[in-house]
């Protein structure tokens, strides 16, 4: 199976993108907690201010016994972010290839093509993070030069959630 | 000493901006880091596509620091996007200069920007604290804030740009 097309996402493809956001949680056993829409989809990544981008991997349909034309069987989802120091970076947010679409390359062109995205971007770095556990996809990462800013610069990860949200910015001055 | 006020930057604010930029990078000694110059932080940030926003905390001119200046602090974030649940507000730097300290400044800061997630319709406000930043992580953990990486296990990672370009680059 060496006959696959990489793309940037198009408005069509927000039903694909959920199915494989989905298909990601679930291997993550997180499936429930994927409360996203394919409206909030579509108005959030191809509205005039898009708040992420997509680029999808798709394979010909002469390859899918039960469908018409190409289908999408993997992603990848990044913005970009800010450094104070540096300036522009490039977000990897999500990044998944359907089970049997492994072990093609598909994942390495995706990765490829992200970072041709950052360079001409005029991006300084590639972000995102990986579970500790996680081994396969470090391993992944750690071949292509990726650093592990965690155990380097000591950096975690905090979140203020909804409710604690609403608390500070409805609460008496301090 | 509590006279001071909140709003969103302007591009003449761009000058203060690297400034306190610098302090903080100072204060984790890394000021020579700070690579990115007032053209960038411009086009970057008050373009027709912003990469970041910025807040700023200004004194009136007879309250100004011993410096001689009166904005006296500010918070940078930007909007990131969670596949889960949409969109987020991250807090990417967040600094009050030291003799403005105490007076409620940096909570008026984080109110702002709560008041700013809620109204952007965000579900979450992440940001990253370095562990060895005890006072920072009590005041965030005072406001609710829960530490991710201790509780899901996530850890950040970096591809540099010279590694960018090897992979661009490589053949198949």
């Amino acid at each position: 199976m060496d006959r696959f097309k990489l793309r940037k996402a198009e408005p069509k493809d927000v039903p694909d993108i959920l199915r494989l956001i989905k298909e990601l949680a679930k291997y993550e056993e997180m499936e429930d907690q994927v409360i996203l829409t394919e409206k909030d989809l579509l108005e959030d990544g191809f509205g005039d201010h898009p708040f992420y981008h997509c680029v999808v991997a798709e394979v010909p349909s002469e390859q899918q016994s039960n469908n018409n034309g190409p289908v999408v069987i993997g992603f990848a989802m990044y913005y970009f972010t800010y450094d104070p120091w540096i300036g522009k970076l490039l977000y990897l947010e999500d990044f998944f290839v359907m089970k049997e679409y492994r072990g093609f390359g598909i994942g390495s062109e995706i990765l490829k093509l992200l970072s041709h995205t950052a360079v001409k971007t005029r991006c300084s770095s590639m972000h995102f993070i990986v579970a500790e556990g996680n081994q396969a996809s470090i391993e992944f990462y750690k071949r292509r030069g990726a650093a592990d800013l965690s155990l380097e610069e000591g950096w975690r990860l905090f979140k203020i959630d909804k409710s604690s949200l609403l608390k500070m910015s409805s609460g008496p001055e301090e | 000493m509590a006279n001071f006020i909140l709003r969103k930057a302007e591009p003449k604010d761009v000058s203060d901006i690297l400034r306190l930029i610098k302090e903080l990078a100072k204060f984790e000694e890394m000021e020579e880091q700070v690579i990115l110059t007032e053209k960038e932080l411009l086009e970057d940030g008050f373009g027709d596509h912003p990469f970041y926003h910025c807040v700023v905390a200004e004194v009136p001119e007879d309250h100004q620091s011993s410096d001689g200046y009166t904005v006296i602090g500010f918070a940078m974030y930007y909007f990131t996007y969670d596949p889960w649940i949409g969109k987020l507000l991250y807090l990417e730097d967040f600094y009050v200069m030291k003799e403005f300290r105490g007076s409620g400044i940096g909570s008026d800061i984080l109110k702002h920007l709560s008041e700013t997630a809620v109204k952007t319709r965000c579900s979450s406000m992440h940001f990253i604290v370095a562990e060895w930043n005890k006072p920072s992580i009590e005041f965030y953990k005072r406001r609710g804030a829960s530490d991710l990486s201790d509780e899901e296990g996530w850890r950040l990672y970096a591809i540099e740009k010279d590694d960018l370009l090897k992979i661009s680059t490589k053949k198949r």
